[in-house]
């Protein structure tokens, strides 16, 4: 096997996982497993969802898709307790479509009814916009207090999204070469760009936003 | 399924099947083949570590774009700033200055030492300059003579009237207008030639 691939998570819910038991106390409504099952999925099926059908009304789809896998698990649709995880993908992804499914037939229904409707105005409050601006202004800073080599590759790789055989060739790189430069390239990015923030104030303002 | 069975694909356990770094930002840039694509969202549907994990790389993605973004367009300002100085408006100023540069150059006489006889030597002299001459007249009487510009045909362009002294006959005429060879002739009050000089009048001498 190339490379080191498989790693021990850091986090608390690393723990192995009794499927068969969970399944069971899911079965049987059990507090505890319901609460496990939550803390284990919620977080992915709102990354899931929302990186399929964006952020409207993130927390009903959550919720809704949470209680189809309850009762579907309550109905003995999972068979295999060990393959939990991908009937919960398998369950997240119907309803995904299901969602889209709805939001086009909604669409066709009702396009020529909504004249003049209004839409919600997305954009933050002057001062988050003047806060994310000078963030922006920082981050441009950052990059450009990197080496232009360092510089080259972040902007080549994220933002072109050349190949990384393009890069290499174009740069006169080894894959060896390239994955460090990267690596060392996006962790200085990274360092200079929290000291810049940390600085600058806004840091601390980004990171009540973000718990909040 | 090579890059899947990096990590076991129906997540038996895990917490100990993470997909590494590389993988994860594959995901997160929508560069996986099929099977990785498949395994790791499964993965991350009952992986809060691995969730959190594939935030934090798209935030930190996308703070590279923005100030990539943001980068790539102050250098463009740059560039353009650096242009504009060429723009219409500054090209005129730049030509009117170049223009009076060559007209200076133009109006101020060219010096011209001659002092081979004819046929020995040939000094070349800038067209549409006008000339200060420094004739060689050794041997001649000292007193009046007379400057005479004439083409290679003996066609007369200047005439004009100056002093043999101390050897030397120190004039000023007008530019040549027209390149090929000419010839300056010293002659006396009679119209006899003293001394005549070759120059090959040229645009770039």
């Amino acid at each position: 096997m190339t490379g080191q691939v498989v790693e021990k998570s850091a986090s608390s819910t690393a723990a192995a996982v009794e499927w068969g038991t969970l399944v069971a106390q899911i079965k049987t409504g059990d507090d505890a497993g319901m609460e496990q099952l939550y803390k284990m999925f919620s977080r992915g099926i709102r990354y899931y969802l929302c990186r399929q059908l964006g952020p409207q009304e993130l927390d009903d789809k959550v919720h809704d898709t949470f209680l189809i896998v309850v009762n579907a698990i309550k109905r003995g649709d999972l068979r295999e307790p060990e393959r939990l995880m991908g009937f919960v993908r398998t369950v997240v992804r119907r309803q995904v479509a299901a969602y889209i499914e709805e939001a086009v037939h909604s669409r066709r229904e009702q396009a020529d009814l909504e004249t003049g409707a209004s839409v919600a105005d997305r954009k933050q409050n002057p001062e988050q916009e003047a806060m994310i601006r000078q963030k922006n202004e920082l981050m441009r800073s950052a990059l450009e207090a990197l080496s232009q080599r360092d510089r080259d590759i972040l902007i080549r790789f994220y933002l072109k999204e050349q190949p990384q055989e393009q890069i290499c060739r174009e740069m006169s790189l080894t894959e060896t070469q390239f994955r460090l430069l990267k690596s060392r390239a996006k962790a200085k990015f990274g360092e200079i760009g929290r000291k810049k923030l940390t600085s600058s104030g806004i840091f601390s303002v980004f990171m009540r936003a973000k718990a909040g | 399924m090579e890059r899947a069975r990096l990590f076991l694909t129906y997540m038996t356990q895990p917490h100990l099947d993470h997909p590494d770094d590389e993988a994860i930002e594959r995901f997160a840039m929508n560069r996986c083949e099929h099977d990785e694509q498949e395994a790791i969202d499964t993965h991350i549907i009952g992986c809060p570590w691995c969730v959190d994990r594939l935030e934090k790389l798209q935030d930190e993605i996308l703070d590279i774009k923005v100030g990539g973004t943001l980068f790539l367009r102050s250098q463009a300002a740059r560039k353009r700033s650096w242009l504009k100085r060429w723009t219409i408006p500054s090209l005129s100023l730049a030509g009117l200055a170049a223009l009076a540069a060559a007209l200076v150059l133009l109006t101020s006489p060219h010096d011209v030492n001659l002092s081979a006889y004819r046929g020995s030597e040939v000094v070349t002299v800038p067209q549409w300059r006008p000339l200060h001459l420094h004739l060689n007249a050794r041997d001649l009487d000292a007193g009046p003579v007379i400057v005479q510009i004439v083409d290679d045909r003996g066609m007369e362009i200047w005439k004009g009237r100056s002093t043999v002294a101390q050897e030397q006959v120190d004039t000023r005429a007008p530019a040549v207008r027209n390149p090929g060879e000419h010839f300056i002739r010293l002659e006396d009050g009679d119209g006899s030639v003293l001394r005549e000089f070759a120059i090959e009048v040229k645009l770039f001498p």
